[in-house]
Formats: structure tokens, sequence, C-alpha cells
């Protein structure tokens, strides 16, 4: 579903990515590891377009993406979830949902309609769908850390989109958030067949869900491929899971 | 919720019925200060439109008033257009020129959007200034001639409010619908409007060109209470007093911007009336109001009947 072949970036003389390669199966569920300025950060927003590529290709179902404007990559079906919490504070969790839910279907440039009224059950099946219904009415800005992340995805969500990239999704979270947050990706994935695209610093969490986990180092891909095989591979032992252990 | 529909839309009634019953009650002076303060009033609000609806700094909107004054003067003047073609070119006009303005500005990150509508703004104001043999220059355009029923204050006013009701109605339709729930969402968090398919910058330029287009039916009306128009109406001073305008009525509100039109002109001519430095008293207020009302008047009232929230939360 998602290609991503000798992609390069440098910032002045920095490299942060060299060699990036990636292989994202549709209904699979992804992790990108890699140490701390790894350049996973810089890989995704290239996939997001908020970052354009130097060289290689990034394409998706088929077609080149690389380098054009979030707002299109968008609406061809990648949905993204910040890893800094990403909302509109001053606006309900309902209203958050609802605004996404509009502009996924074109509705952005109704002038005269209600807002209020539309896409009402639409909004109300996703609130559903991440559990946030009864958070409803509540503004956004005064969430909890963990619920403002799940209407982060919520809000991923309501693109429609049919791969869903998550950037840290965990971080910041407590334990039981962190539970939660994972039971909604799995439950995502298996009830509405999303592919799922993370990174995470929390490793065990990584092996525990993922099918492929791709390994990033100084920009480069080292390895990708399932669990397992990732876990005995020897350079990812040595470049990021602290030798043979 | 439909019980609250029905007491605003009571409550309007009765204000409206108020305001339509003016001309038998206020003299002849007072009934020319309040079709003054329905047009700032027009003129406030579709700032806020893009300022408190759509975060965009907008620091020289007065430019699509004059635009609005001086299309309709012109097309009355020099091309003997009849009254109601002139009438609706005032706003398409300004419509255009926002649109003009606005492919040049609406990339820019905020404030040197505004730094740069003020520049273009200003080139605008200096090309009406100077210009003699077309605007009139510096003496502006006098005796805009205007149909007869349309010559008795009452006549004036009546048009003004039918005309400031229709616009504020249209105004209020679009900051509920999609798109203003969508220009809301930008201005909270242009990175997330983005990455749920918004066309960010594209949506800020529609967005100026509905309040370009506003503006001018004020700058219209204007001519049709004043009969002129002169380049002191797209002079960056006005487009900073309708800024506080919005700021002090509350920017987060619908009608707080005709609330605050009221009261700085209430304030210029009753204070004005016993010292000149009554910008003096203006600036005390604002002051006062950044202070301890941040979200305006309107802010206040809203949080006491518990209306609409608008927490003033960081980050936002």
């Amino acid at each position: 579903m998602l290609e991503v072949h000798k992609v390069t970036k440098s910032f002045g003389r920095f490299m942060a990515a060299s060699d990036a390669n990636l292989s994202v199966k549709k209904g699979s569920i992804v992790a990108v590891i890699g140490p701390n300025g790894a350049g996973k950060s810089t890989l995704f927003k290239m996939i997001t377009g908020h970052l354009k590529p130097d060289g290689g290709t990034i394409s998706f179902k088929g077609k080149d993406i690389g380098g054009m404007a979030p707002h299109d990559i968008t609406r061809m079906g990648i949905g993204l979830a910040f890893q800094i919490v990403n909302i509109f504070s001053r606006m309900s969790v309902f209203e958050n949902v609802q605004a996404a839910v509009l502009a996924n279907q074109r509705k952005m440039f109704n002038i005269f309609g209600r807002a209020s009224d539309m896409v009402i059950p639409e909004t109300l099946a996703i609130l559903e769908s991440v559990g946030l219904s009864s958070k409803a009415d509540i503004i956004s800005g005064t969430l909890s850390h963990g619920d403002q992340k799940v209407l982060e995805m919520a809000i991923a969500l309501s693109t429609r989109p049919e791969m869903l990239i998550l950037d840290e999704p965990t971080a910041g979270m407590s334990p039981e958030e962190t539970s939660v947050c994972i039971d909604l990706v799995k439950k995502l994935r298996t009830e509405q067949g999303l592919t799922i695209l993370f990174c995470e610093h929390d490793i065990e969490l990584v092996f525990a869900i993922s099918d492929e986990i791709m390994v990033l180092r100084a920009g480069e891909t080292i390895v990708q491929g399932p669990p397992e095989q990732v876990r005995e591979n020897e350079a990812v032992q040595e470049a990021y899971l602290g030798g043979g252990s | 919720m439909r019980g609250n529909n029905l007491k605003y839309g009571l409550f309007l009634a009765v204000l409206l019925a108020a305001f339509a019953l003016m001309p038998f009650v206020l003299s002849r002076f007072y009934l020319y200060f309040l079709g003054t303060i329905l047009v700032m009033g027009l003129l406030a609000t579709s700032l806020n439109l893009v300022l408190g609806y759509g975060g965009m700094y907008q620091f020289h909107h007065a430019v699509f008033y004059g635009a609005g004054a001086y299309a309709f003067a012109l097309a009355t003047t020099k091309g003997n257009w009849p009254f109601w073609a002139s009438m609706a070119l005032a706003p398409v006009f300004s419509a255009l020129l926002g649109l003009l303005m606005g492919l040049i500005t609406v990339r820019l990150n905020k404030l040197y959007f505004g730094m740069l509508q003020i520049s273009l703004g200003s080139l605008v104001w200096a090309l009406v200034y100077r210009w003699y043999s077309f605007t009139g220059g510096d003496d502006g355009i006098h005796g805009v001639p205007l149909p007869d029923w349309l010559t008795t204050p009452k006549a004036t006013y009546y048009f003004v409010l039918v005309l400031v009701t229709i616009a504020l109605f249209i105004m209020f339709r679009i900051v509920n619908s999609p798109f203003g729930k969508i220009f809301q969402a930008i201005r909270d968090n242009p990175t997330r409007s983005e990455a749920i398919g918004v066309n960010v910058a594209r949506h800020q330029l529609v967005g100026l060109i509905i309040a370009a287009f506003f503006a001018g039916i004020a700058g219209a009306l204007f001519v049709v209470i004043e009969d002129t128009a002169v380049p002191d109406l797209m002079f960056w001073n006005l487009s900073m007093e309708i800024l506080i305008m919005c700021l002090l009525g509350g920017w987060f509100s619908f009608s707080g911007p005709m609330l605050g039109a009221a009261m700085v002109m209430g304030l210029r001519t009753f204070a004005g009336m016993f010292t000149e430095y009554w910008t003096l008293i203006l600036g005390l207020v604002l002051m006062a109001l950044i202070f301890f009302l941040p979200n305006g008047i309107m802010g206040l009232f809203d949080s006491k009947t518990g209306h609409k929230p608008a927490p003033d939360l960081p980050g936002a």
C-alpha cells in the first residue's frame, strides 16, 4: 500500500534520511523504531507532506505522493495523529470530530448550511468507536492528556483514512492510558481493516502489536521484517537493542 | 436547545422592533448617529469574521470599506449608474480587491500577513489620496446623488437598518455554516486543519473575500448616510479603530463588534463634547479591558449566562 524507496533528505549538511526504505502492506500494523535522531520524524513528515524529500520515491496506492501538499495527501487516504497533541482546543470534542468529518465530505465551502445539524450520526459513530461519547460536549482543551491523544486519533479517523499514521501514540500516557490506546489500535485494525503505521519508543509495545518492524539508524533502513526476525538481527541488536541479550 | 433558540429569536424580534420604532422617538441627530453606529458595527462585524473567527490578523480592513464607498460614489457620479447597480457594485468591487490582496498575503504567517495588509492597504489609500482626476484626491467626492425616496433622515435610517440586518443575518449563517466551522478550526490549529484535508490558504482567501464583501456594503451605506466618500475611510487609523471595537465588544462572539462599535462611537460623541482628549478615556477603558476582560464585554456576558464557553486556553 505504501512504498518508500531510497528516500533522502538533508538539512544543510546534516543527512536526516540517507537511504530510508519502507513497505507497508494493506491491513498490517507496521512500526518504525530507531534511536533518537535516527530520522523517524523526518520520514513520517515526508510521508504526510510536511517535508519534501530530496530524492527517492514515496508512493501510496501506486501513486507518487512525494512532495504533495499535506491536505492532498490526507484526501488520498492517509490519516495522521500527531505526536504532540494537535486538536482544536477551543472547540468541544464533538465539534473537533465534526469539523474533520465535514472536511472529509468536502463540505468546507458550504457557506449557508447549519453546521450544527450536519453529519451528526457520522460524528457520534466515530466518538463511539474510540470511547469518547460521554465526553462529547467538553471543550477539548480541558481534557486529560490521554483523552486528548485519543481525540487526536478520532480526528485522524474522521478523515476516513485507509492508512493511519500514529506518531508516538502513547508518548506521555500513563500505563492505563497506554493499554487503552493499544486496545484501540488493535480494534481499529480488526474492525475497520485499517492499515497502521506508527513509531514508538516503547519497545515492548512495538514487539507486542506489530506485524512488521522497520529499524532506522542514522537515516538508513537497517532491516524490515516480522518481530522475531528483527529481534534476531545482529545489526539491530548492536545498534539498538544494546547487544545480544 | 430549541427553547433557547426560541428565546433568542424573541429577543431579536423585540430588538428589531425597538430599532424600527426609533425614528418616532429620536431626534434627527440621534437617528443619524444610530445609523452611523449600525454601519460601523457592520464594518466591525465583517472584520471580526476574519479576525475572531478566522484568527487572521487583518490590520487594515478599512481599505475594503473605503473601496466600497468609492465604488458606489464613483459609479453614481462618474458612471451615472442607477442606484441599485452602484449599490451592488460596492461589495463586489471590495470582494475583488480582497481577492487581489488576499492572493498576495494569505500564504504569509500571522504577523507578516497583518504587516503586508497594512502596506498594501496604505498603497490603495495613497492611490486614492493622490489621484485627483478620478477620485478627487484628498478632497474626496461630495454630493453623491441619491434617489428621491432616500433623501429624508427617516428613509436613510430604515434603508441602513434593513441592509445591515440582512447582512448580519447572512454573516451569522456563514459563521455557523460548515465553512465557518472549518474557518474556526483553522484559527485554532492550522496544522491540524491541513491534516484533515483542508486547503488552509484557499479557505483563508475565501474568508477574506467574504469579509471584504460585507465591508463593501458598509462602505456604500456610509455614502448613503453622508453623501460623501473621502480617503479617510480607508486610512489605517480607522482600521485600528474597528480593531479596538472588536476587542472591546468581544472578538469571540458574533454580536461583540456591534456592541464595541456602539461603545467607541458613543464615547467619541459624548465624551468628545466635554474634552477633545476622548481617546485618553478610550485608552484607559482598553487597558482595563485587557486586564480584566480579555474576551471583551460579550465574553463576560457569555460566561455569566453560560451561553457559549470561550476559555482562554494557552497554545490555542
